[in-house]
């Protein structure tokens, strides 16, 4: 599993908890937060740029929280002197948080973190001075580590400790972005693939299917962020058309091209669908075994070393 | 259309009544309930549909007309005629007094055709609460869990089961049933039968027997209360698939300047474990029947499976997350909410009638 994808899994199950799923704690939910942006950049009114992870905002508790997911056990120190100078003012003016009955909101800066990096990170933001609250996820439960929400009740519930279940996280808010591998990307692509085929949209460009897989984020997304995906996206088209996709899916230009069709009297070509299920299966378990191999070899090399 | 159906329904069932037969080559009225992808704004809701139903004509050896009414056509499949009210361009209603064997078949046919229509799907919850539009007169369950039976000769709980009761005690069989337990899976109601009768109007009462694929057959004089009925499981279902795909879709859209994420996943809860995940997957996403879904998926070591799937019906695409005791969905925006009607309903047909399914605010879709 790649560190963008360790990263995906902190942000989606925080994420999950501002929704209503009756599989999974609806904490940030039930006190009213809400998700505004994800990966946003903006500039303070030090002028220095941020660009957290993800935005919850809440007005019943008049409070926005920015998080900083951290898969790995380090921090940056310059972002982390950053987050220090933001203002309630900053969330305000630049994300547009609400001003509730004429106060500005309060604003916290939370690390994310798995449990294995608590103590690393938390030693780093103390070096630092920064109190952010660390927010820790282990495999059965999710609580405050280090420093305080501004909301008293977040403190007193999460120093607790909320349960969880660290391997069935919620995936299916913010499936990939940049840094995720080939590997977690293929299945998307895949789908998207059938998806076309089957809503008779055999020609498409490499944005657009890129578009497709993002689905409604993409209208937020920068335009380097938008180029980085669409490279990424057609990187892996390109390996799937010569090899275990060859003969459905062919490439003109900039435009791709399926081969495949619905016939129009048989909407259940079951044997066809079947055999080019198999072939997904194998061109994704293909990239997940070169990138197993890589990353042996890049243990072996720094073993060399 | 109304007058001629209301009087070849009084005339056969009398007939039925005195001489226990119906006209022949005639059966007794049915309505179906279709849900139709084929308005997309280019043209007029009338030319759209006419267009349509002509392709489809073609694949079916069918012939269609135009009426006076343009929210109406008429279809010819040999002998038979079919009534298509399409006046909501999302929901149809087809009306034919054609034999069942032959308008179940050309109902097929027209599905199996074309990925744009879809049966109505009616969960057991769905026909027990349409049981309270009238009085309770009968039920029917099948399960059939030929789709999930790994090995001939494997040993199933229940591994089919047919149930019929008609009679005015339905209602008292079916809690002592449920109470007993000893279905506690598989007693997913596959019918319901009920009688029916407009305010003040007795005397024009309907028995109607509705099946969880979205036909209605009346027996009976009334017309007008046999499509009072109809009306009514079209206005209740329209809304709950309308109100899946307004208000669960996970997706971000601007609330003053700022993307907000909009929408709730939906979970169906499973009374009855999982036992081998890898191998549901495998069967529910295999692009067949009953599902019509298409998936790739990713299975973990601890009973948990994410599956990214497309429908076959309209081409969508959707997310699963699938352990032991609970499925998610989440929906894209301008999914269609008939997928989960699909699913939901045949979940509890194949698998387990207990399964249960909510999603945002709503505590049992359907």
């Amino acid at each position: 599993m790649s560190s963008s994808s360790k990263n995906l899994e902190l942000l989606n199950a925080i994420i999950a908890m501002c929704r209503s799923d009756s599989k999974w704690p609806h904490y940030f939910f039930d006190l009213g937060y809400g998700v505004k942006w994800i990966e946003q950049p903006f500039t303070c009114s030090t002028g220095e740029k941020l660009v957290p992870d993800l935005v919850m905002v809440s007005s019943p508790q008049n409070n926005c929280i920015l998080f900083e997911s951290k898969s790995g056990n380090n921090i940056e120190n310059s972002q982390a002197e950053r987050y220090k100078k933001i203002k309630p003012r900053d969330v305000v003016s630049k994300l547009f948080v609400d001003v509730v009955g004429g106060q500005e909101p309060s604003v916290d800066v939370s690390y994310l973190c798995f449990s294995e990096s608590t103590q690393a990170i938390t030693t780093q933001l103390n070096a630092l001075s920064a109190t952010f609250p660390v927010l820790e996820m282990a495999p059965n439960v999710l609580r405050v580590a280090a420093n305080q929400f501004s909301v008293s009740k977040i403190n007193d519930d999460l120093s607790k400790g909320i349960a969880i279940e660290r391997n069935k996280i919620p995936m299916g808010y913010f499936s990939f972005d940049e840094n995720s591998s080939d590997s977690e990307i293929a299945p998307l692509i895949m789908q998207t693939l059938v998806s076309f085929a089957r809503q008779n949209k055999p020609h498409f460009k490499s944005d657009e299917i890129t578009q497709d897989i993002v689905g409604s984020l993409w209208e937020h997304f920068g335009a380097g962020l938008r180029k980085n995906l669409v490279n990424k996206v057609k990187s892996i088209l390109g390996k799937a058309q010569v090899r275990e996709l060859r003969g459905f899916l062919s490439k003109n230009g900039p435009y791709w091209s399926l081969s495949y069709s619905f016939p129009a009297s048989d909407v259940f070509p079951t044997r066809r669908l079947v055999s080019l299920s198999k072939k997904c299966k194998q061109f994704v378990k293909r990239l997940r075994d070169e990138e197993r191999a890589e990353g042996r070899q890049l243990a072996l090399f720094i073993l060399d070393e | 259309m109304a007058s001629y159906l209301a009087d070849a329904m009084y005339s056969s069932y009398d007939r039925y009544r005195t001489e226990q037969k119906l006209e022949p080559d005639t059966g007794l009225l049915k309505s179906y309930l279709i849900e139709a992808h084929a308005v997309s704004g280019e043209k007029s809701q009338h030319d759209e549909i006419f267009s349509f139903l002509r392709q489809l004509a073609e694949h079916t050896l069918s012939q269609v007309f135009e009426s006076e009414d343009e929210t109406l056509f008429n279809v010819l499949h040999g002998k038979d005629v079919y009534y298509l009210d399409v006046s909501d361009p999302r929901f149809w209603i087809m009306h034919t007094l054609a034999l069942s064997i032959r308008a179940d078949k050309l109902r097929s046919k027209f599905i199996k055709v074309s990925p744009s229509l879809d049966n109505a799907w009616l969960s057991s919850q769905m026909l027990e609460r349409i049981t309270r539009f009238g009085q309770f007169r009968g039920f029917g369950a099948i399960h059939d869990e030929t789709p999930f039976i790994r090995e001939e000769g494997e040993e199933a709980e229940v591994e089919t089961m047919h149930l019929r009761l008609w009679g005015g005690s339905a209602a008292i069989v079916l809690k002592t049933l449920r109470k007993s337990e000893v279905f506690p899976h598989s007693l997913a109601l596959s019918s319901v039968r009920l009688k029916y009768w407009l305010p003040n109007l007795e005397d024009e009462a309907v028995i109607d027997n509705f099946t969880f694929d979205g036909k209605v057959t009346a027996l009976g004089r009334s017309f007008i209360s046999h499509t009072n009925l109809v009306a009514r499981l079209h206005a209740s279902y329209a809304e709950t698939i309308r109100g899946i795909e307004d208000e669960l879709p996970i997706c971000f859209v601007p609330e003053n300047e700022i993307p907000t994420l909009k929408g709730h996943p939906i979970i169906i809860s499973l009374t009855r474990e999982l036992k081998d995940i890898e191998d549901f997957v495998r069967r529910v996403f295999s692009s067949s029947l009953p599902f019509r879904l298409w998936g790739v998926s990713e299975i973990y070591d601890d009973d948990f499976a994410r599956v990214y799937a497309v429908d076959l019906h309209v081409g969508r695409k959707l997310t699963f997350e699938v352990a032991k005791d609970f499925i998610r969905v989440y929906l894209p925006p301008a999914s269609c909410g008939n997928t989960i009607a699909r699913f939901y309903a045949n979940i509890q047909q194949y698998y387990d009638s207990g399964a249960s399914i909510s999603g945002g605010p709503r505590e049992q879709l359907f």
